[in-house]
């Protein structure tokens, strides 16, 4: 396990009464891409921004490759280049003059030579789909969609181990969402690299993940596959949560008297079961 | 009908000049575009990152002026710099950060924050910052401090600034880019009751498809130009196109889709999950006839 959450409580204001984060434990295997869901406010943001120790606990502990990373002498300035994380506001990660500046920020800090920074910073933005002719504009000068493409990219240069997305998707157009999505199945895929994401959207953590936390005002309501999750439809709709698209069409179907998988969360596997289960 | 906003060739260039003054760059982000909205309409403007969407919508309610063209709003033409404040209290803007739109220090303040720059009556302003607040379901939090919300709770809040205002028509950029589902459920649910009960024009600018399905009217921007207008019968018929576009149609459309490319006698489009399983269902029995 690469990374544990222990009996993880928080609050913003040590004299509030509500913990934000309340009890929380789980863990993450290396190599897996684990999502977090939960309705707004549900403490998402809070609790990854434990995984780089950029909030501390007020009560329990995350223990990172073995080792509690609030301990005294553990070295979080290291932790961080490990455990890359991009936020779920762009205007809160760019801030350099240009996008390329603000690519070669991350790799600049690790203390790499400038020609390997100015590498990966140009391979991130071409990655994640920058043009050319955006490198040198101001990022505030960028669409939405372009300033997230650039904080991903700015957090891919530093070649992390964990890559911690906050709503990485939102404010992108159907065709960037599912080629960030891709990318960073390529990058545990090809590199290893463990994927945490948080997302509202059901559909694709549904396609994405190996396993999927659910919170519900900073408890953790559900933990487990993404068929043990999206089986438990109410559940997910009491916490503000629904089901994919093609589950819902699927669970339709179903109480139409068509026996049909409803374990289905994409177009293609839900031609593929109306083919073969309903006589035509 | 009336047009509330029209847009007659509509060409924007952002020009970024260095220091001496002297012209290094220009952006056309929305080039030639001509589309009018009627009075009492709810449409989309839907389009890849960087495609001019919110750059169109920023003239609607004078934020921007064109660089060639013209745009009226309620037949006020919005280069006329004396009626900018008319033009903005008809048409209110939801942006697509909330964090630059908050200015209260308590959320109930917040909401009523642009009925007082309008000179409204403090009663009616906590009678409209209630109903506007209920209507985003975040009445509980009329006492919170803004700042200590999480993102979709301040898109909320700053629906609600606007809806308290009462405009001709809200333009809304995004406005569920940050929601959970239940969240953007509510938040489309509110517009679309504004719409239909209270005759509010809603412009809305998105993402999902699946929110869009019941709109009048879908505009399709590509690279700054106006490619694609129609129902959402209409556009989400051309699924290729779509995806060309880098764009996509609701998920019970591409299904409908897939099926009829597979063989079935479907017709399409399919917009809704309800259509699809009827179509099924009417599949099946053409086939057994
Ligand atoms: N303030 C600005 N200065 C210079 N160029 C800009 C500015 N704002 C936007 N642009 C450029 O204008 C074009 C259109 O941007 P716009 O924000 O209108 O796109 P959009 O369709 O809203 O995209 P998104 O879906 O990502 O929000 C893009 O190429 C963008 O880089
Ligand atoms: N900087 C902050 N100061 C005080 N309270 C905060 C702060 N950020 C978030 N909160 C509160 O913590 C809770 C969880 O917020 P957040 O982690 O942003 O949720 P999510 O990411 O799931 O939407 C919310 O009730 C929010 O109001
Ligand atoms: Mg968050
Ligand atoms: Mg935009």
């Amino acid at each position: 396990m690469l990374l544990i959450a222990d009996h993880l409580s928080y609050k913003y204001d040590k004299l509030n009464k509500k913990n934000v984060l309340d009890d929380v434990s789980f863990s993450i295997n290396k190599g897996e891409i684990v999502s977090i869901i939960g309705h707004t406010g549900s403490g998402k943001s809070t609790l990854i921004e434990h995984f780089n120790a950029l909030n501390t606990p007020t009560e329990g502990t995350i223990y990172y490759d073995g080792k509690d990373i609030f301990e005294k002498d553990y070295d979080r300035k290291a932790l961080r280049a490990k455990v890359g994380l991009v936020f779920q506001y762009p205007d809160h990660q760019l801030f350099e003059e240009t996008v390329y500046k603000d690519v070669c920020f991350g790799p600049t800090n690790l203390g790499l030579d400038k020609k390997e920074v100015e590498l990966r910073a140009y391979e991130a933005l071409k990655k994640v789909g920058v043009e050319d002719d955006l490198f040198f504009t101001s990022p505030f000068e960028l669409s939405g969609g372009q300033k997230k493409k650039v904080t991903i990219a700015g957090v891919l240069a530093m070649k992390p181990e964990v890559l911690v997305l906050d709503e990485p998707t939102a404010g992108l157009d159907p065709k960037w969402r599912e080629e960030i999505l891709n990318i960073a199945k390529r990058l545990r895929d090809e590199d290893g690299v463990t994927i945490i994401l948080v997302s509202h959207s059901m559909e694709d953590v549904a396609r994405y993940s190996d396993h999927i936390i659910v919170m519900d005002h900073g408890k953790k309501l559900l933990d487990g596959t993404v068929d043990e999750v999206f089986e438990q439809a109410e559940v997910l709709r009491e916490a503000s949560l629904d089901i994919p698209e093609s589950t819902a069409i699927m669970r339709l179907l179903r109480k139409e008297g068509y026996m049909v998988n409803t374990a289905i969360y994409d177009a293609d596997s839900a031609v593929r079961e109306i083919r073969q289960k309903i006589r035509f | 009908m009336n047009k509330l906003v029209k847009t007659q060739d509509v060409t924007y260039e952002y020009v970024r000049r260095d220091d001496d003054g002297n012209v290094e760059n220009i952006v056309t982000a929305v080039d030639d575009v001509s589309i009018s909205i009627e009075d009492g309409q709810m449409v989309a403007i839907i389009g890849h990152n960087g495609s001019g969407k919110s750059t169109l919508a920023k003239h609607l309610n004078a934020l921007l002026t064109p660089t060639e063209g013209t745009v009226w709003v309620d037949g006020i033409d919005t280069s006329d710099e004396s009626r900018v404040w008319d033009i903005r209290q008809k048409a209110g803007m939801v942006l697509q950060n909330p964090d630059n739109q908050i200015v209260g220090q308590v959320v109930e303040e917040d909401v009523g924050f642009g009925c007082e720059n309008l000179g409204i009556k403090t009663e009616e302003i906590w009678e409209r910052v209630v109903d506007a607040l209920k209507s985003v379901d975040m009445y509980e939090y009329r006492g919170s401090s803004p700042n200590k919300l999480s993102g979709g709770q301040k898109q909320r809040v700053s629906i609600a600034g606007i809806i308290a205002m009462k405009p001709k028509c809200i333009i809304l950029d995004e406005p569920t880019a940050m929601l959970d589902p239940k969240g953007r459920k509510e938040v489309i649910d509110a517009i679309t009751r504004l719409n239909k009960e209270e005759n509010v024009t809603i412009i809305l600018i998105t993402h999902n498809m699946e929110e869009i399905i019941g709109v009048d009217r879908i505009f399709v921007m590509d690279k700054g130009k106006l490619v694609m207008e129609g129902t959402p019968r209409e556009v989400f018929s051309e699924v290729d196109k779509l995806t060309e576009l880098g764009l996509t149609v609701p998920e019970a459309t591409l299904i409908g889709k897939k099926l009829y490319d597979s063989g079935l006698p479907i017709s399409l489009p399919v917009l809704t999950k309800e259509e699809l399983v009827s179509e099924i269902g009417r599949a099946r029995l053409s086939k057994f006839r």
